[in-house]
């Protein structure tokens, strides 16, 4: 309830000083002169009022005729009272802050962390945001269309026999929405996905603050991964009654327009379904204090397995995208956020 | 002292001109035929949404599930998401809230008790969103948005089963009102202001329909805004390839549009109409003259989407959300007219 309770504190009086001491005070409370209330329910609908609104009207400049009129008929509608206005005010800025403070956030992720300009409204907000569901980056497609993830279970019977199945797949799911729904959970385990590591040091105790932390923070995004695949592994167990799930994840890569049109690759063609793995060779790892939210980005650009783990496969990077000179933090969406990267 | 007087005095003035636009902008009342053809397509939705989980309840809701209860829990450790669901794993618990939801979602697009349901279908949806978080994408965000919008609104007070009761005891107490004069034509002008408590509010213009719209327009502008931001953070946006891999991306596909990539010209234009229509929605939408473009460039975007993207629920929200900054008054004419 920490930001409950701060929110409490702020009575309408205190934030109409911190606005504007006395003009913003005394608007707020609905003190200033009737112009700036047109129609105040305790302030006269009486028609000798009726001149000094329209005098009122009359200095702003900008306005025709016709708008002045417009404003005046719509300011005398105005059917709340200046205390519920102000009351209401308070509300719909908060909701407004409410609604901006996530994707600003998001926005300003960098490899250097998300801006400080960005971080208390955030935080403030955060019971509301979170429990309303209003936590969300709104990056559709973005920063690029990227590649599909999928996964590719192996089953085995008690008999040891084995079998695939792949998810999602349009023609098992139907209608469309429930195919997006198992889209969706492929899409966010891959997200959901790091490198399983282990320090070379044996006492982690001995290593420095940050860097146990560091680690720390390793193991925790580890072991929500791990949380998530070994629940769809039980789940799958279950529909099929395998003795054994092992999960894997596909990258469906997207063609270029020249192989698709040059070199008639279909778009399901079996050449774009990459698998990755879910450990990279040690020297592909990155170095030692780059966080964990970081890491697929800077270690594999485009999600793709690096120079040398699939030798028979092409190596490519996403289309048209090119190693990066300098790594660049991808911004990912924080676990639970419930957006996924293209939607 | 003159000078600081005339500042004053413009100050005051240049603050009272804020306080006059910012009352006109959120106060003054509203009819709510938009945002009752937003609860109708809204209420659908959910009903639609809940329909679909229950057809796998045990898939997503049970022992077994995708995302165990456990775990679902455990992704939302460290944020204030909560829900009632995490704690079973029972199919027939889930399948009665799933339940009441479609229940609320139906009440809710047709309009009866709709101060109840549009809260309960909202309440219930966001449980169940919390629930399946890995399984939502962008249609949850935007029925939770709306639904949430629409709880302060008077949506029900016009086309619906609420409306109906509301002109039926309106009509009641006209024709057994005791004397004359509450039959005078000046009383009955004013009945149309007249709410019979809480549950059935009056269709008159209100305060709370303004805000309701005006709260659902900022938060669309804030969506496409970020929506167009964060594609400048790519390149393709910008060398107009990214439509292009947007519709051979084989998983998304429902209609086959590679054929657009015949004539890179029509993919980059069609490319930077999206992300300069995107980023500038929110101040295109606003004045008149351009915000039928707006809109008909949403329409257009979301529409393909829908068609070509195999969301048709997604696209279809989108479109509905829209009619946010569609004039009430001109919804009404559209509408059916009561008796």
């Amino acid at each position: 309830m920490r930001a409950a309770n701060g929110l409490q504190t702020i009575t309408l009086k205190e934030t109409a000083h911190a606005l504007s001491p006395g003009i913003a005070q005394a608007t707020l409370l609905g003190r200033f002169p009737n112009k700036m209330w047109p129609m105040s329910k305790s302030r006269s609908p009486h028609p000798s009022r009726k001149k000094q609104r329209s005098a009122y009207n009359e200095s702003d400049s900008t306005s025709t005729p016709q708008e002045s009129d417009r404003r005046s008929s719509d300011a005398t509608q105005l059917t709340t009272s200046p205390r519920l206005r102000a009351v209401l005010s308070l509300i719909v800025i908060f909701q407004l802050l409410a609604v901006w403070a996530e994707p600003f956030r998001f926005f300003t992720l960098s490899s250097r962390g998300t801006s400080p300009a960005s971080d208390p409204a955030r935080q403030l907000l955060s019971p509301y945001i979170e429990f309303a569901f209003l936590n969300h980056g709104y990056f559709f497609f973005a920063p690029e269309p990227g590649p599909s993830h999928l996964i590719e279970a192996k089953l085995v019977d008690d008999l040891g026999k084995s079998s695939t199945v792949r998810y999602p797949d349009r023609r098992a799911q139907w209608p469309r929405l429930l195919y997006h729904r198992h889209f969706m959970l492929t899409e966010n385990l891959h997200q959901l996905w790091i490198e399983p590591f282990e320090p070379i040091e044996e006492d982690i105790s001995a290593l420095p603050p940050e860097e146990q932390n560091y680690l720390a923070e390793w193991r925790s995004t580890r072991q929500r991964f791990e949380m998530v695949r070994d629940s769809m592994a039980d789940h799958l167990a279950h529909r099929f009654g395998a003795n054994e799930v092992t999960i894997g994840r596909i990258e469906h890569r997207l063609p270029s327009d020249i192989e698709v049109f040059s070199q008639h690759m279909r778009l399901n063609d079996a050449r774009l379904y990459i698998p990755l793995p879910d450990s990279l060779p040690l020297d592909a790892l990155p170095p030692s204090g780059l966080p964990p939210a970081q890491l697929d980005w800077q270690t594999n650009p485009a999600g793709v397995p690096p120079t040398g783990l699939f030798p028979n496969e092409p190596i490519d990077l996403a289309p048209g995208a090119t190693e990066p000179e300098e790594p660049i933090a991808e911004p990912k969406q924080p676990i639970g956020d419930g957006s996924e990267p293209h939607q | 002292m003159n000078t600081l007087r005339s500042m004053r005095t413009w100050l005051n003035g240049w603050l009272g001109t804020w306080l006059e636009g910012w009352n006109r902008f959120w106060f003054v009342p509203e009819l709510p035929h938009a945002l009752a053809i937003i609860r109708i397509g809204c209420g659908l939705m959910i009903a639609y949404m809940h329909i679909v989980w229950l057809s796998r309840v045990g898939d997503f809701f049970g022992e077994h599930a995708w995302i165990s209860a456990d775990a679902s829990h455990n992704l939302h450790q460290a944020d204030w998401g909560w829900s009632w669901l995490w704690y079973t794993d029972s199919p027939t618990i889930a399948a009665i809230h799933l339940s009441l939801t479609i229940l609320a979602g139906l009440s809710m697009a047709a309009g009866l008790l709709t101060r109840i349901a549009v809260p309960a279908a909202w309440l219930l949806t966001v449980m169940v969103i919390h629930r399946q978080t890995l399984a939502t994408f962008g249609l949850d965000q935007i029925v939770a948005m709306l639904s949430m919008y629409l709880i302060f609104a008077r949506s029900g007070s016009v086309w619906s089963i609420d409306a109906w009761l509301w002109r039926r005891r309106a009509a009641h107490e006209q024709t057994h009102a005791p004397s004359a004069k509450q039959a005078s034509p000046t009383s009955v002008q004013n009945k149309t202001s007249t709410d019979f408590g809480w549950l059935l509010p009056s269709p008159a213009p209100s305060t709370s329909n303004r805000i309701a719209t005006r709260l659902i327009q900022l938060h669309l502008c804030i969506i496409y805004l970020f929506g167009g931001l964060s594609k400048m953070r790519g390149e393709m946006w910008f060398d107009g390839s990214a439509l292009w891999y947007t519709i051979v991306n084989y998983e998304y596909q429902s209609m086959d549009l590679t054929w657009l990539g015949r004539s890179r010209l029509a993919i980059a234009s069609l490319t930077a109409t999206t992300i300069f229509w995107e980023t500038f929605y929110c101040a295109l939408v606003w004045p008149k003259l351009t915000r039928p473009i707006a809109i008909t460039l949403a329409v257009f975007v979301h529409g393909g989407i829908a068609i070509g993207l195999g969301m048709i629920t997604f696209g279809a929200i989108m479109i509905l959300a829209n009619f946010a900054f569609v004039s009430p008054k001109f919804v009404q004419r559209l509408g059916p007219q009561p008796d």
